[in-house]
């Protein structure tokens, strides 16, 4: 089953890349399902965007297709019934809505849909909800065609639409004369053949517009031409290949935007364009004047992400970089992500220790990498996503600004992105609340975010550290050298990650390593091992009659010359996950014993008889298992050091003389 | 008078003034032990024994202090509780002491313990009504100036550009909330000096009498005071490089901490006398004293 559906994912994708002539210029890198050609004008008065659209589509698949699906996603800020708004509460990214105001809202129309020969199918557009009951919504539509797409074959569309930009709360829309067009045109659905990913016979992959996730989509060549006042600054996803004044103060870019997943751009008058370049690529930045002394910040981080990702995954397959920066009224756009596009965040007067603005802005450029050229699908399965590209950014973030200190690194208080990770998940009040292999709506009852980004990161550390740095690097290689393009699934990388393990270790981490994503990804339970005590009893001399030599004698008090101690250590697993072990016994000595143990028992002891006594132990010392949510219990010495305690106790004392004295200060 | 002379009357009236400093400072020490004792019994528990929280010797371990810190929250949350407690009870304790420390310097900086505390209980129930009436003003300054405040920056929120404009906005607001404070913290302190000297129990009246005579007086009480409180930035600045410099690794560098501060503590409070001393000498000295 697995073999086959590789091999039949393979094959169309092959041909596809062999037969597809999509008006793309270069060398095809994907299957270039979709053409996309654009003509936008954008009214900044009105927040509309005016479009027509020829949407070339090659049925990808051994079907007969009849239906096409869209995404209509601005749709999901038309009214307060939109299933987006439901599970977000028009509250998503801390910002309440003012919902009286019309210009708050937006939207997508279809206004025309005609084939080239003339047919005029808008009327058989229906809107459908293939993810919930709710009939309200209307960020999925449905096509029916008169004719039908045979295998192979291509289809031609012309689409006129309008789009009402919304008041930009959550990722997209307006803020002022700054314009994050996202999501904005209708965009076909991946109608996905039998044996890619999960399909076990053809059909649309087409799903609404959640709170939490909105992207899986074909690759494409867009070819976009984006009409604004002359005054205005644009970016966008691809390379920029025309720009010429028109008539009425406006000016027509046009970019071209090949082997990519979507299409988005931004604009503003207010824009100041910093531009870099690493090796081929063209970096630019699309700054805010007043965070003019932030540019840097935003170029290192591009060029440090282009660097990594570069050596430890592939090398970056597009030619242009594009950073948005939002007005701090706009914030609700900001850390969003689109191929070669996306918006990173800063406000004025941020620290350089604080790197916020560092971390969001490689965590976006990653997405170019896991929903961008992986393209897997982060409705579906956003541990993928936002899980993968998450543990990249905790690796790129420390190699570049230091181990703990990488995130945040005042003086005396400072920690790194892993560490931030680990314990955002570690440390939830309920760590179990729910599988990272939940589709992204069904968390209903919170969890999303630590069970997709922070909990799968730490599952990636733990596997790394486990396997070793050597083998991880060949698994996520031979993971992007396999699956580029391709749009994997979990399976898939788990698949790959078993080749890798059992080629270099054989059975030494078991048949496969199924065992290891079992619990940690489609399990909830915890790792929580914990070091219970350790023993040091003095052997005493055997007491009583002794027989041994045929007469009855009490035994002798001089049996042991020296003292020998009977010792031992006891471990306990609290939680129901289980990891292989290792655990450092420290003898006073100096001598180190380490065991190895495979974790699976409730409770266990190591017991030795020594003269020397076991002064401390450690479950775990090389600190591989980041998953455990217990760092702290791992490990026990039988005299604490007090010295950290009268650290803290004088600097405790201290803190109390002072704030009983600033007390005073008000007598 | 100038207000050097002023600031120098000070310093003697503090250098005779070293037990009635100790004394204080013993008790501001008993206060914070009370705290202390049990906060170590909390901390060495809540690590069982374990070895990470070694990671906090040499410097900030945020894993460390995370796991150790939700290992002791819910015993450190009682300690807390008890701490407010003993916070209110050491201002009550501060405001009987004033009057003790008032008339000390009064007479010269002459400290008898009887006297001492006989003029902070005679002196108790008018700090205490003081004590409140400028909790009641601060509160009124706090809302004349955040209320106003609030809603330029909650218009700058939604109107202006960057957020820029926003972060003036709030640091303008606390630059003035801070002028006043000092403001009202002199004021009180002359209203303290009138009510010493002129043995009053119209405090409402003072207040107004102190409000008038620090205004009229501003350029001399305002510079007074703010040379006075360099005396204390100085000593933290001193403090802050000593403490960077001895560090906290070992037994020895944590003793030597532990002097310095225990000094830093003692100086805090000996340049709060001084503030008084020099405060009531410019007041004494000041030609319109005991008028109104
Ligand atoms: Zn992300």
């Amino acid at each position: 089953m697995k073999c086959k559906k590789i091999i039949t994912t393979a094959f169309f994708t092959c041909m596809l890349m062999l037969s597809v002539s999509f008006s793309g210029n270069s060398q095809a890198l994907s299957p270039r399902i979709v053409n996309y050609d654009i003509k936008v004008k954008l009214d900044p008065v009105e927040k509309i965007v005016d479009g027509t659209m020829t949407l070339e589509w090659k049925n990808p698949s051994q079907d007969t297709i009849r239906e096409l699906h869209f995404h209509m996603y601005l749709n999901a800020f038309k009214n307060n019934r939109s299933t987006f708004w439901k599970e977000s509460g028009g509250q998503l990214r801390g910002k309440g809505v003012d919902t009286k105001d019309p210009k708050t809202w937006g939207w997508v129309d279809i206004l025309s849909l005609k084939t080239p020969e003339g047919n005029d199918l808008t009327s058989s557009i229906q809107f459908v909800q293939p993810d919930d009951d709710n009939a309200d919504d209307q960020t999925v539509a449905s096509v029916k065609l008169e004719d039908p797409v045979l295998p192979g074959e291509s289809l031609t569309l012309n689409i006129e639409f309008r789009s009402k930009l919304p008041k930009i709360f959550a990722r997209s829309g307006f803020s002022d004369n700054y314009f994050l067009v996202a999501q904005w045109f209708p965009k076909i659905g991946v109608y996905e053949p039998a044996g890619m990913r999960y399909a076990e016979k053809g059909q649309w992959n087409c799903h609404q517009y959640h709170a939490h996730s909105e992207f899986y989509a074909n690759f494409s060549v867009y070819h976009i031409e984006i009409t604004v006042p002359e005054n205005f600054i644009v970016g966008a996803t691809g390379k920029r290949i025309s720009e010429k004044t028109v008539e009425n103060g406006l000016k027509q870019i046009t970019y071209l935007a090949e082997d990519v997943v979507d299409f988005a751009w931004t604009t503003s008058p207010r824009f100041i364009v910093v531009e870099d370049k690493w090796k081929d690529v063209d970096i630019k930045v699309y700054l805010q004047p007043e965070h003019e002394q932030l540019a840097l910040r935003h170029t290192e981080s591009v060029k440090a992400a282009l660097e990594y990702f570069d050596a430890h995954l592939g090398p970056y397959p597009y030619s242009t970089v594009s950073v948005v920066d939002p007005p701090f009224r706009g914030l609700g756009s900001a850390g969003m992500e689109y191929p070669t596009f996306f918006t990173a965040g800063s406000l004025w007067g941020i620290p350089d220790e604080l790197r916020l603005t560092e971390m969001v802005t490689i965590h976006e450029f990653g997405h170019t990498y896991f929903m961008g050229i992986l393209a897997t699908n982060e409705f579906e399965e956003a541990w993928m996503d936002e899980g993968m590209n998450t543990y990249f950014e905790s690796r790129i973030m420390d190699h570049t600004y230091g181990k703990g200190t990488s995130f945040v690194g005042f003086k005396k208080f400072h920690y790194d992105d892993k560490e931030n990770q680990r314990l955002s998940y570690t440390r939830l009040l309920y760590p179990k609340i729910a599988e990272s292999t939940r589709t992204s709506w069904e968390f209903e009852h919170g969890g999303y975010s630590s069970m997709s980004y922070n909990k799968p990161a730490t599952m990636f550390m733990t596997l790394e550290r486990l396997v070793g740095e050597e083998t991880n690097e060949e698994i996520w290689k031979t993971f992007f050298e396999k699956w580029k393009f391709k749009h994997p699934c979990g399976k898939d990388f788990i698949n790959v990650v078993n080749e890798v393990v059992t080629k270099n270790y054989g059975t030494g981490f078991g048949e496969n390593m199924n065992w290891f994503f079992d619990q940690t990804l489609s399990g909830s339970e915890v790792c929580d091992y914990k070091l219970l005590r350790i023993k040091n009893n003095k052997l005493t001399p055997p007491k009583g009659i002794d027989d041994t030599g045929g007469n009855k004698l009490i035994y002798k008090k001089t049996e042991y010359e020296n003292i020998i101690y009977k010792s031992s250590v006891v471990i306990h697993r609290l939680g129901e996950v289980v990891m292989p072990q290792e655990v450092l016994i420290h003898f006073e000595d100096g001598e180190e014993v380490i065991e190895t143990w495979d974790g699976k028992s409730r409770t266990k002891e190591f017991s030795y008889e020594k003269p020397e006594k076991i002064t401390w132990a450690q479950i775990d010392p090389e600190n591989k298992i980041m998953l455990d949510i217990n760092l702290q219990n791992n490990s026990r010495a039988i005299k604490p050091e007090r010295t950290v305690f009268k650290k803290h106790l004088i600097k405790f004392l201290f803190l109390m003389q002072n704030i009983f004295q600033n007390f005073a200060i008000f007598i | 008078m100038t207000i050097i002379q002023d600031y120098l009357s000070g310093l003697r009236l503090a250098s005779r003034s070293l037990k009635m400093t100790t004394l204080i400072y013993v008790i501001n020490l008993l206060f914070a032990l009370a705290l202390a004792i049990p906060f170590y019994g909390v901390i060495t528990n809540a690590a069982h024994g374990s070895l990470q929280v070694n990671k906090l010797l040499e410097g900030f371990n945020y894993t460390a202090f995370q796991e150790f810190t939700d290992s002791a929250k819910v015993s450190i949350g009682l300690l807390f509780k008890e701490g407010i407690w003993l916070a209110i009870l050491y201002l009550l304790l501060s405001i009987f002491m004033a009057g003790g420390i008032l008339k000390t310097l009064d007479n010269g900086a002459v400290f008898k313990g009887k006297e001492f505390f006989a003029n902070g209980s005679k002196f108790f129930f008018r700090f205490l009504r003081l004590t409140l009436y400028f909790i009641i003003i601060h509160a009124l300054v706090i809302l004349i100036i955040w209320l106003p405040l609030s809603i330029i920056i909650t218009t700058l929120a939604k109107n202006a550009e960057s957020e820029k404009a926003l972060f003036y906005a709030a640091i303008a607001g606390a630059v003035l909330h801070l002028l006043i404070i000092i403001y009202l913290l002199i004021v009180a302190h002359y209203t303290r000096f009138m009510i010493i000297t002129e043995d009053t129990t119209k405090v409402l009246k003072k207040i107004w009498t102190s409000v008038k005579f620090v205004s009229r007086k501003f350029f001399s009480t305002y510079p007074l005071y703010l040379l006075l409180l360099a005396n204390l930035v100085l000593l933290i600045l001193v403090f802050k490089f000593l403490s960077g410099v001895v560090g906290m690794t070992t037994g020895f560098t944590i003793f030597i901490m532990f002097l310095l501060q225990q000094i830093f503590i003692w100086s805090r409070i000996w340049l709060k006398i001084w503030i008084y001393g020099s405060q009531l000498e410019y007041y004494i000295t000041s030609p319109h004293a005991p008028s109104c």
